[in-house]
């Protein structure tokens, strides 16, 4: 294999060598500039910035101002980020503009708490939720493609409606099909993830699996997004028809968008079932939808970090804005703003939440469409080795 | 070049005594619209082969109807004597059939040499293993395709988990053929003439440089023929006579069979060795450049109207 | 009569459709964009009708009075819905007329959610409900009786479709929007406004919308900051069953969805061992969505357009 690959490295160093467009290149001021440019980029993506991340994320709980809100919030965020992190792939990737993606998060709930829940009136299987992390993958990815068929022709804003129609669907289903999810009373008690004795109860613990749950799905999507498939989202995001004619099975990467979208997202379901212990179709409506789009296009379609940046604007600020200390920190204005009670702002704003997600919808499409995060480009560059 | 890009010269020795291209009374027509009129089409191994005719000609629904993305209304199309009507456009471009476009259409928010790779797809390995056959949902009516495929369907998952898992563990073979790739479309970038430019957006390349960019990502798939959609048009004469000078070469360096489109005279005379001549989707002439330009069919149709403004241009010789 | 009933049932929810359908068929014709906020300027034609209904006396009008009443709300609420459809096109929509094509969908559905969570909260997230103020009679013979207030909403949505035909064939400003939903920028060498034309339209679209709104508020009076929603994606799939662009395509869309659905739903539950509630008119409404869109993009009067990237 390294013999394989110093093969290459000289091959293409001899082949470097005669291309003298390249040395010439290289010797312009502008161009040293760039490269230099481009080692930093490059720095911010070496493993120990993923691995500072990463340390820091753990070590949260143990901070001092941590307390059990914040955690519970940041759980919330962490679901969220699930989330995203699989509508970005389907929107961000390959451009297929979901709006029913709470359909597949609604299917991960489901699949768990109908397996689970005693109250669950069929189909009760007393399913471990550790062990029910790959049923929900594989759910989740089989009603993706099953959801992802029919649209296959479909661009733009009819995929946009008929996904929303879907996720309206769903939502009716889970409330009339009785017999299956016990309707609009919804599943409980549904038992928490348990292994070899340990229950995953404590806020902490869910905080450190969900920290460790999306370092996971991030490292593979990025590795998904870095392979030949990821490069087939793009280009059929950016022509679909081109792709196809230079060889890309259009529908069969698309289907892989979708079910793979799915499957992230069922996962998330999973998680908010085990989390929750309680599971009503009132959980699942078109503001999931929308607070998942919102979080992505906002935090910047294709970026990983622009879902965890949104995720942590959209889901965890609003609720931060509604403590106490938030009111008195703002109260801090009142002497300054006249005929108002500035304490009250951060709740008002966090009810009007919304609004606000809404507005920003419109403004990053205006302002800045790649996002608060403009997702990293290029991915793939020529090996160093080529001595360039 | 050190390695060549294309293995046609392999190809061409199989198929020397057959046609590269072949279509046989060829017809499209939209709702009442007969842009194709059965259309006899040889084009032979390594040949530089010139599709001419006024607008609206049916040339570039000839390209879409070879490539797929037009079903004919009746008649074949056989590349090296395979039938390749009915398949679809990735099967197409696997089986050796690569384009430009008239318009380009480059994925503008990818880098250049991400651009390349999408042509090299196929030649990147899925995973360590390599399943033998493959789906083809294929009919006339795409949600029909869809039932249809349903036999094929756990073998298209199991397919597709395999793409994911080869994605996420990168096996050797998995990395070892995705460096292959870049390398290789490093090396048609520079047969292009584009070092230097890999890492920019395709967006931000200048007009001529995207028209060179889309040359090497259609020669990324390999293809043993190549079908040019006017590669000339808006450029100046010293750019064109370069990008002609790069058509030589794609056929004499790479062995890539070429059929291309172009309205400037000069350049068809120039670059063709045989010229097929289109006038409201039917062949009115087919023969040499010399034979072309005395034809009183073509003149006609054709060179009456726009010689002058053919002629004007400079002349592309290399 | 059991079907007949449901048969009138179905024509005039029908109406309500036909007409927020002709926005989204208007809009699409000339941008070749879905119009993603229309269900909520019908909303807001909605509330609009149901402050002026409030404003000129609300549940004691009575005898002559609720006619004029009536023409005020759906003037003023045509009025509301066509002044929120100029800021939206403003705002939201003529800055991204060259951004990619997602850029404009997704800024229409924040606009959207903007529009209902804005309502929602001016109204405290409750209910507010029309004055009964039309008379609740039927006419008719026999087993064949027909409500005045259905009637009406049926005759006023086919005569505001008969004016919409006349505008767009008879006027110059009909003859504009024709042109450039044909050609934008022949219209415009032309020397047709385009802009101006764009605004008209999305302001002619809006006010059908907005009276469709009070039409429905007088039928079921419940109006809420979401109401917009389902009728928007009804009312869409309208527009596409009857080949999005075609406006007579809309009308007869409209009325077909509107039968399909009441009538549809009805016809299952007659299997016996099957009751569908009333959901079950929205699965039928998407999967009809869904199997036009696949089997027939065309519509039935349309051109194929749902591929076009």
């Amino acid at each position: 294999m390294r013999e394989l690959q110093e093969g290459a490295d000289r091959r293409l160093r001899a082949w470097r060598g005669r291309a003298a467009g390249g040395a010439a290149l290289a010797a312009q001021p502008w161009h040293a500039a760039r490269e230099r440019l481009r080692a930093a980029e490059e720095r911010t993506r070496l493993p120990i910035a993923n691995v500072l991340v990463l340390v820091v994320a753990l070590s949260l709980p143990f901070w001092p101002v941590i307390d059990s809100r914040w955690l519970r919030i940041l759980v919330l965020v962490g679901i969220f980020v699930v989330l995203g992190l699989g509508l970005n792939i389907v929107v961000g990737y390959a451009g297929l503009l979901d709006l029913g993606f709470v359909a597949f998060f609604a299917t991960g709930a489901y699949t768990y708490a109908i397996l689970s829940s005693p109250a669950s009136p069929a189909l009760q299987a007393d399913l471990n939720w550790w062990l029910a992390i790959p049923v929900v993958l594989a759910v989740g990815s089989v009603v993706g493609v099953l959801l992802g068929l029919p649209v296959l022709p479909l661009r733009g804003d009819y995929l946009a409606i008929v996904t929303l129609g879907f996720g309206e669907i769903v939502r009716i289903l889970l409330l009339n099909v009785v017999g299956l999810t016990n309707g609009a009373q919804g599943l409980f008690n549904i038992p928490r993830p348990e292994f070899a004795g340990w229950v995953l109860e404590a806020l902490d613990h869910w905080y450190w699996v969900l920290v460790l749950a999306s370092f996971i799905l991030a490292f593979a999507v990025g590795r998904m997004r870095a392979s030949r498939m990821g490069r087939a989202w793009e280009a059929i995001r950016e022509d679909e028809d081109v792709a196809a004619g230079m060889g890309v099975n259009t529908v069969k990467y698309k289907l892989l968008a979708f079910a793979m979208g799915a499957a992230i997202g069922a996962f998330g379901g999973l998680v908010f079932a085990g989390f929750f212990t309680f599971v009503n179709p009132s959980s699942f409506t078109l503001l999931v939808s929308i607070n998942v789009l919102s979080i992505v296009v906002i935090g910047g379609m294709g970026s990983t970090p622009g879902v965890v940046l949104g995720a942590l604007i959209l889901i965890g600020l609003p609720e931060v804005l509604q403590f106490d200390e938030t009111s008195r920190l703002l109260s801090l204005f009142n002497p300054i703003v006249p005929f108002a009670d500035t304490s009250l702002w951060g709740r008002q704003l966090a009810s009007a939440r919304f609004i606000v997600f809404g507005l920003m919808l419109v403004a990053v499409m205006a302002l800045r469409p790649q996002g608060i995060f403009a997702a990293a480009r290029p991915q793939v560059r020529l090996p160093r080795a080529s001595g360039r | 070049m050190a390695t060549s890009p294309a293995e046609p010269t392999l190809r061409d020795e199989a198929a020397t005594a057959m046609t590269r291209l072949r279509t046989r009374s060829l017809t499209m027509r939209f709702e009442g619209l007969v842009a194709l009129d059965a259309v006899d089409l040889e084009v032979r191994p390594g040949a530089i082969h010139g599709l001419i005719g006024p607008n609206g000609a049916g040339k570039t629904t000839l390209f879409n109807v070879v490539t797929g993305y037009h079903r004919p209304t009746s008649g074949t199309i056989e590349l090296d004597g395979r039938r390749i009507d009915g398949l679809l456009r990735h099967e197409i471009a696997e089986a050796g059939v690569s384009r430009t476009f008239q318009n380009i259409r480059l994925f503008g928010a990818m880098n250049v040499i991400e651009n390349v790779l999408v042509g090299r797809h196929s030649k990147i390995a899925v995973a360590g293993v390599e399943l033998a056959g493959r789906m083809r949902p294929h009919s006339d009516h795409r949600a029909l395709a869809a039932v249809r495929a349903l036999p094929s369907a756990p073998r298209a998952m199991l397919h597709g988990l395999l793409e994911v898992a080869g994605a996420i563990a990168q096996p050797p073979r998995v990395r070892q053929t995705e460096r292959a790739a870049i390398e290789h479309c490093a090396e048609l970038l520079q047969f292009v003439g584009l070092v230097g430019r890999e890492h920019e957006l395709a967006n931000n390349l200048s007009y001529g440089d995207q028209r060179r960019l889309e040359l090497a990502r259609a020669l990324a798939t390999d293809p043993a023929l190549l079908l040019l959609d006017e590669p000339t048009a808006g450029m100046n004469p010293a750019e064109s006579a370069s990008v002609v000078r790069l058509v030589r070469r794609i056929r004499d360096e790479l062995g890539v069979t070429v059929l291309l489109i172009e309205h400037a005279m000069s350049v068809v005379m120039g670059v063709c060795e045989r010229i097929t001549v289109l006038d409201y989707g039917r062949k009115i002439a087919e023969g040499t450049p010399a034979e072309i330009q005395g034809n009183a069919a073509v003149i006609e149709a054709y060179l009456g109207t726009s010689a002058a403004q053919g002629g004007g241009r400079a002349a592309p010789r290399a | 009569m059991f079907w007949f009933d449901q048969l009138i049932n179905g024509l005039t929810i029908g109406s309500v459709y036909a007409l927020i359908a002709l926005g989204y068929t208007l809009v699409y014709g000339i941008l070749q964009m879905i119009n993603f906020a229309h269900g909520e300027v019908f909303m807001l034609g909605a509330f609009a009708g149901y402050f002026v209904l409030l404003a000129v006396g609300g549940d004691d009008l009575g005898g002559a009075t609720i006619i004029p009443a009536i023409v005020l709300a759906m003037f003023v609420a045509a009025l509301a819905s066509s002044s929120a459809a100029v800021v939206i096109e403003r705002i939201a929509y003529r800055p991204l007329r060259n951004a990619p094509r997602l850029a404009p969908l997704i800024s229409a559905i924040g606009v959207s959610v903007a529009l209902q969570n804005i309502v929602l909260r001016m109204t405290g997230g409750r209910d507010r409900v029309y004055p009964r103020i039309f008379p609740g009679g039927s006419f008719g013979f026999g087993d064949f009786q027909v409500g005045y207030i259905q009637a009406f909403l049926i005759v006023a949505s086919v005569l505001m479709m008969a004016a919409l035909l006349v505008f767009i064939q008879r006027t110059r400003t009909g003859r504009a929007m024709r042109a450039v939903a044909e050609n934008r920028a022949t219209a415009s060498l032309m020397g047709i406004d385009v802009d101006r034309t764009i605004v008209t339209t999305f302001v002619v679209g809006a006010a059908l919308a907005g009276v469709a709104g009070v039409l429905q508020g007088l039928w079921i009076p419940n109006i809420r900051g979401t109401m917009g929603f389902l009728p928007g994606i009804k009312a869409f799939t309208a527009a596409v069953v009857g080949g999005i662009g075609s406006v007579p395509g809309a009308m007869v869309g409209g009325f077909f969805l509107g039968l399909t659905e009441t009538v549809g739903r009805e016809l299952l539950s007659a299997i016996p061992g099957v009751h569908l509630p009333n959901e079950w008119s929205d699965v039928i409404a998407f999967s009809l969505l869904v199997l036009v869109l696949v089997f027939r993009p065309t519509g039935i009067f349309g051109e194929r357009v749902s591929r076009r990237a």
